[in-house]
């Protein structure tokens, strides 16, 4: 009687192990695969063109998300399997949210370099017209310029030809 | 009639020439000019500058000194990047990492620490260690490493007499393409690496000066 209780016992203890361990394992592995595929996020709205300045706030938060990561590990090698859970939790939450900020920032960016790729470009034949009126009404103005001048011309004798 | 014409066609070749020479620039102004990607990583004494690495210039260091270092990574690769910078503590025969071949040292490692860093961001922190005890064997010593407040039982390495310890600080960075962390970084087709060492002598009272 007494060797099956312990056997109860031992059996229980298993499965509320089982029970729990690979839930607080998941939330921790959630959070470390989350946190990669942020930075990715994170990266990619940097080279479409985001700022420094304006992904100060992201980067900042995914660092606050690393450290709770580290905090979660710690507690979990702990055995404070709770407070790790809830430690990954939090972390998935500021990771869910940098993301959308990545994503907002990278779609903002793409546009605003689009919009001045877009201006720069438009600028090329403005330029060229520009080149074209110019030259066309700089020509005229020098011309005129020069037929003024021949005709404003006036006879002067020089006081050594007349001694010739 | 003719000489008019002349003119029309001297216009069209002028506003072309033009549109070809602005839109050049266009190109040239809307297109990122490459550049080299790299990490900087430093340590510096306690007076942070490159000097001054142990107590007293003394490269022997008896237990409970407190040695202060600053540590620093600049991230200028062109985007934000994940780097974790790894100390580890390892003797005259454990091999050191090979930059050319991007292989970490084998040494064991003490402890890590790592930051997401935005483009031309420094990060600084300071790395504090002291020897607070140590194991021995005939005239073989290990050590225990107080870092930063924590302590470390390094079991491995072991060294003659205390003698030519060394700590290495190893840079990994994530790899977006493989999506893991790895010792050093892809720069263009170019895998590079950054580390760095300092070797000290562990006096404890047991085994005499080092």
């Amino acid at each position: 009687m007494l060797a099956a209780v312990a056997i109860l016992f031992i059996v229980w203890v298993i499965a509320a192990a089982q029970a729990t361990h690979p839930k607080q394992a998941l939330a921790s592995q959630d959070a470390n695969t989350k946190f990669f595929e942020t930075v990715r996020a994170v990266q990619t709205a940097n080279l479409a063109g985001a700022t420094n300045g304006e992904l100060t706030g992201s980067v900042e938060k995914l660092n606050q998300a690393l450290e709770l990561i580290e905090s979660a590990n710690e507690l979990e090698k702990r055995g404070q399997l709770s407070d790790a859970n809830n430690a990954a939790q939090d972390t998935l939450q500021i990771l869910v949210s940098v993301q959308s900020e990545a994503l907002s920032l990278q779609e903002k960016a793409q546009t605003r370099s689009q919009q001045q790729r877009l201006l720069t470009y438009a600028l090329a034949p403005i330029m060229a017209f520009l080149t074209v009126l110019v030259y066309h009404y700089g020509g005229q103005a020098y011309r005129r310029y020069r037929v003024a001048k021949t005709m404003n011309m006036r006879v002067r004798v020089k006081p050594d030809a007349r001694k010739k | 009639m003719l000489v008019r014409n002349d003119y029309r066609r001297t216009l069209l070749a002028i506003f072309l020439a033009s549109l070809a020479i602005f839109t050049t620039l266009a190109y040239v102004a809307t297109t990122p000019r490459p550049s080299e990607e790299f990490f900087q990583i430093y340590v510096l004494g306690e007076d942070h500058r490159l000097q001054h690495y142990y107590p007293n210039d003394n490269s022997s260091i008896s237990p409970y000194t407190v040695v202060r270092w600053y540590v620093g990574v600049t991230n200028s690769m062109g985007s934000a990047q994940y780097a974790i910078l790894k100390f580890k503590l390892g003797n005259a025969s454990i091999p050191a990492p090979d930059e050319n071949t991007s292989t970490p040292s084998p040494a064991p490692m003490l402890v890590q620490y790592s930051r997401v860093l935005l483009q031309n961001e420094t990060w600084e922190f300071p790395f504090y260690w002291e020897i607070i005890g140590e194991n021995q064997t005939g005239n073989a010593a290990s050590l225990s490493l107080g870092v930063n407040g924590t302590t470390i039982k390094m079991p491995n390495p072991i060294t003659q007499g205390g003698r030519n310890f060394r700590i290495f600080i190893e840079l990994w960075v994530y790899n977006p393409a493989s999506n893991s962390v790895e010792f050093g970084w892809e720069a263009g087709s170019q895998r590079r690496a950054a580390w760095l060492q300092v070797w000290f002598n562990a006096t404890t009272p047991a085994l005499g000066t080092a």
